[in-house]
């Protein structure tokens, strides 16, 4: 990979802020002219939205624009964002991706569960097939990375150590769908992977110069949820008092209800019995949360002897599942097996 | 092949700041700022200025948006849509010696600016599911948000005092995740805390709740006088209010 010597030749001229809630952000555009060795980059100081033209005229290798922000979040160092980029020049084609997934609430960028499907729309428009055209005009790379975001939510993560998943080579323009079953992210358990998926349009340069990037966009992924019941083994036999439970739950999806209901009988998919108010949880969250909940009053739920089955479900935009049960049996009943006898 | 991965997040270039109180262009809930640009055409000729555009959204939290000018009174700063559910209804009523506790049947309402207010529940805690949308409601910026409620005293046969968002009472509380509720004791370790509410609080009695999420907490059957009791624990009526973008 080529890297860049990169010039500063225009200072931002006082560079433009905005705040969230505890950070404020310094935005600016560079210009990167491509055509100079080393490349030449000018910055321009930006409002959060808004539109103007290139500080610099297109030369014949084209430019690269690039969309940053700064947060400065008080004492903590400062971070920056590349948030986009465009290729503009003489022979650049055009490209858009589009992630589609099932779940709408995602926000700006995409998310879903490791288990469901996702789709991803190519566009590409401005190929040429002329004899004189240029090579570089006549076809765009499309690269796949994956990257596993370990046991984290993907903070601060290095995005320039993704794999390369796949890669293939457009040579005509039009929409291009790629389906897929489940995620890709590799894992030794793929019910508990979680990182991002992108996908990006390249240029193909023939003339030894660095590929730029036409558009890229990526899917979030997070894991499937896993609940043990703890504190009651399967087929168990209460006698006296019910044992304090402890429902651990691990990475329940970030917009999800999940909660904990007890029923008599075996267990039986679809049964509706009592939910325990102590073992729920309405999460409306932008990353998956684990946590321990802890039930002291099974008796308060248990009012007859017989078969019993505590259970926990989550309903998530993927619709309404089973985690875990265990069914236990209650017998309270005193046998007393005494030797009768008679003294005389 | 020669391409450069994208970096969303690189090493801090220093700048200075000039900060600008301006709110536009923000992502609700999200959790690292996200932007696009574009040139007007991907193609033009040497020599030409073409024209870019861009638009970022930064992170933002219910705290950006909502603004508490009294309490229990949430006042958007811009259009969104909101989500109520109920977490439960904690008045409980019970015989003089204490048996026969219960779940007392308990009403809220609510309101958007002017309007009358209506019915948001009615029945017990049994009755409360906090997986269901008890109503989904667009509101406009600067619109104020009311709640209110009440319960079935069975000992008078009458339906207690009212408490309502910004009524002066103080008795209906909004909080956002990492507040404590305002009692005068850790409600996390308290005999009083009710089980519904345990799942969003930490040990320390800070909710922990999403970031666009609220928590509307209404005490009704102790006054601010009485704020040293274990009674005053701000569970008689406790819902989960979701924003998102309008």
């Amino acid at each position: 990979m080529k890297s860049h010597i990169k010039t500063l030749v225009l200072a931002a001229l006082g560079m433009s802020a905005s705040v969230g809630q505890a950070a404020t952000y310094t935005n600016f555009v560079r210009q990167v002219l491509l055509q100079s060795i080393p490349a030449i980059y000018w910055d321009v100081s930006v409002e959060p939205k808004g539109e103007r033209f290139s500080p610099v005229a297109i030369d014949l290798a084209g430019s690269r624009y690039e969309l940053w922000t700064i947060e400065n979040n008080g004492s903590k160092p400062p971070v920056s964002y590349l948030l986009d980029t465009a290729y503009v020049s003489a022979f650049a084609p055009e490209g858009d991706i589009v992630i589609k997934t099932l779940d709408p609430d995602g926000g700006s960028i995409p998310r879903t569960r490791a288990d469901q499907p996702f789709s991803v729309d190519i566009q590409i428009k401005g190929l040429r097939n002329g004899l004189l055209d240029p090579p570089s005009s006549k076809s765009v790379r499309l690269l796949h990375h994956t990257q596993s975001y370990g046991t984290t939510n993907g903070e601060n993560i290095d995005r320039s150590k993704a794999s390369l998943f796949s890669q293939a080579i457009i040579s005509t323009n039009g929409k291009t769908t790629l389906n897929y079953a489940m995620t890709n992210i590799a894992g030794t358990d793929l019910t508990k992977v979680r990182g991002e998926e992108r996908f990006s349009i390249y240029t193909r340069k023939d003339d030894g110069s660095l590929d730029e990037q036409i558009c890229s966009r990526y899917v979030k992924v997070w894991p499937l949820t896993k609940v043990s019941i703890v504190g009651v083994d399967q087929d168990s036999v209460i006698r006296f008092k019910a044992p304090e439970i402890s429902i651990v739950v691990e990475d329940v999806y970030p917009k999800s209800y999940t909660y904990t209901q007890i029923y008599q009988g075996p267990q039986k998919l679809g049964t509706v019995g009592t939910v325990i108010p102590s073992a729920q949880l309405q999460r409306n969250d932008i990353t998956p949360h684990s946590d321990i909940w802890k039930i002291s009053n099974v008796n308060d739920y248990i009012d007859k002897e017989g078969t019993w089955t505590m259970e926990v479900i989550t309903e998530t935009v993927f619709g309404r599942e089973r985690l875990s049960y265990v069914t236990f049996n209650v017998d309270r009943e005193l046998e007393v097996n005494s030797l009768l006898s008679t003294l005389e | 092949m020669k391409t450069r991965l994208p970096q969303s997040v690189c090493a801090a270039a220093v700048c200075s700041l000039t900060a600008i109180t301006s709110l536009s262009g923000s992502a609700l809930g999200a959790d690292i700022p996200t932007g696009f640009i574009k040139a007007s055409a991907p193609v033009v000729r040497v020599g030409e200025f073409p024209k870019i555009n861009w638009e970022i959204n930064y992170p933002v939290t219910v705290a950006d948006v909502i603004k508490v000018p009294s309490p229990g009174v949430m006042v958007p700063s811009r259009d969104v849509k909101m989500d109520v559910r109920m977490l439960g209804a904690g008045v409980t009523v019970s015989y003089k010696d204490g048996s026969n506790m219960h779940f007392a049947t308990e009403e809220a309402f609510f309101k958007i600016g002017g309007s009358s207010y209506q019915s948001l529940f009615y029945g017990t805690n049994d009755d409360v599911s906090q997986g269901v949308v008890l109503r989904s409601q667009e509101v406009s910026a600067n619109t104020p948000i009311y709640f209110k409620g009440r319960y079935w005293d069975e000992n008078t046969r009458a339906w207690s005092v009212s408490r309502a968002s910004g009524d002066g009472s103080g008795n209906v509380q909004v909080l956002k995740n990492g507040d404590r509720l305002p009692t005068t004791y850790n409600i996390a370790n308290a005999p009083t805390l009710e089980g519904f509410l345990k799942p969003y609080l930490d040990s320390g009695g800070r909710l922990k709740i999403g970031p666009m999420d609220m928590v509307v907490a209404i005490e009704l059957t102790h006054t601010q006088d009485q704020r040293t009791e274990l009674g005053y624990d701000l569970q008689d009526l406790v819902f989960l209010v979701t924003f998102k973008n309008d």
